[in-house]
């Protein structure tokens, strides 16, 4: 009589332990890899962020988030994007920057699982790539001996031809 | 002579007819009450629809920031100096979540964060759901502040970060002092 209690007992704890085993199987994502190219882009430049989930099979939308802010500690409004799907877990968008005083773009992805959407990272702070000044023609040949700005040769251009034209309307 | 007067009459009634015409021409602004001070609505984390002049004979700071803004962390201790020096009965911070895709709970999580760090954001916060931000952002940075006189009236504007009564050593000496501000208002 005891051992079959015993035993029964021993039935009971395996099933209920096989049962919380079972409900407490989460599908845990391993956090995607984050490649931004270039590594540290222009301001009002194009860049390229590509996000690589090892576990992709169970994702269904990725959206990246991002925005760009200021060295003064201004960060303007967040943009919210769909991603384009490369395939193997790979996935991309082009940015456009559009401040051109920015210091700095932050970016996180949301991304939407058979659990719900999961963020990552899931609160700030927000990984960051920091931007090169925008190099710009000055217009002039300044303290270099680079050829001059393109505005320069384009009103030597008209000058010349305004020059040719009277010359030939004289004859 | 004949002429003359009577363009000097007909000018002159003129001038009467504009006068009066003019004001019967409704002048109501949507955004400013009777007495000239600012109105915007907003939800409180409560979900309850607020009001600025819910507050009005305080002095009042708002505070556009959001959850995804690191600068916008940092102006939230200097606002948590500012409130609990001058007191609730002087000065009320209204701190409104600009981007709509957030949530009331992130809003709570983001307080709670502070709250376990010992720094308490006690005053009010609310989501913006009447466009805020469209009537009040700057040059579209956030964070944005106001500061309201006691009518409601708008008595200053900053974009960026500012600090409460000391510019911390290795910050631009420009960077704004909320004391400087707040004491010309008391």
């Amino acid at each position: 009589m005891r051992k079959s209690i015993v035993k029964m007992l021993i039935g009971i704890f395996f099933i209920f332990g096989l049962y919380l085993l079972i409900i407490n199987n989460v599908i845990a994502y391993s956090d995607p890899t984050i490649d931004v190219d270039p590594v540290e882009p222009e301001q009002l430049s194009t860049l390229t962020i590509t996000i690589t989930f090892d576990d992709y099979d169970d994702i269904q939308e990725v959206f990246l988030l991002y925005n760009e802010c200021t060295k003064n500690d201004i960060c303007f409004t967040r943009q919210n994007k769909s991603m384009t799907n490369l395939g193997d877990g790979k996935l991309e968008l082009n940015i456009n920057l559009e401040h051109d005083d920015a210091a700095y773009i932050q970016y996180w992805v949301e991304f939407k699982t058979n659990e719900g959407w999961q963020a990552f990272p899931e609160e700030p702070p927000y990984p960051k790539t920091y931007l090169k000044e925008k190099q710009t023609n000055g217009g002039s040949n300044g303290n270099n001996n680079d050829t001059p700005g393109f505005e320069l040769i384009g009103m030597m251009i008209s000058i010349i031809s305004i020059l040719i034209f009277v010359h030939l309307k004289k004859r | 002579m004949n002429k003359s007067k009577g363009l000097i009459l007909i000018t002159f009634i003129s001038f009467i007819a504009i006068y009066s015409i003019s004001g019967c021409i409704d002048q109501t602004n949507d955004n400013v009450n009777d007495f000239g001070g600012e109105e915007f609505s907003f939800q409180g984390l409560d979900g309850l629809n607020k009001n600025l002049s819910d507050y009005r004979g305080k002095i009042v700071i708002l505070d556009m920031w959001a959850t995804w803004c690191s600068p916008c962390g940092y102006q939230m201790l200097e606002l948590e100096k500012v409130y609990h020096y001058y007191g609730k009965e002087i000065i009320e911070i209204i701190s409104i979540d600009i981007d709509q895709g957030e949530t009331i709970k992130m809003v709570q999580d983001y307080i709670d964060e502070f709250q376990k760090n010992g720094i308490n954001l006690d005053w009010i916060f609310g989501m913006d759901v009447e466009e805020i931000w469209e009537k009040y952002k700057i040059s579209g940075g956030i964070p944005t502040l106001y500061i309201f006189d006691e009518n409601g009236k708008i008595h200053y504007n900053h974009e960026g970060v500012s600090v409460f009564s000391e510019i911390p050593s290795g910050w631009p000496q420009n960077t704004v002092v909320l004391k400087e501000k707040i004491d010309e208002l008391i």
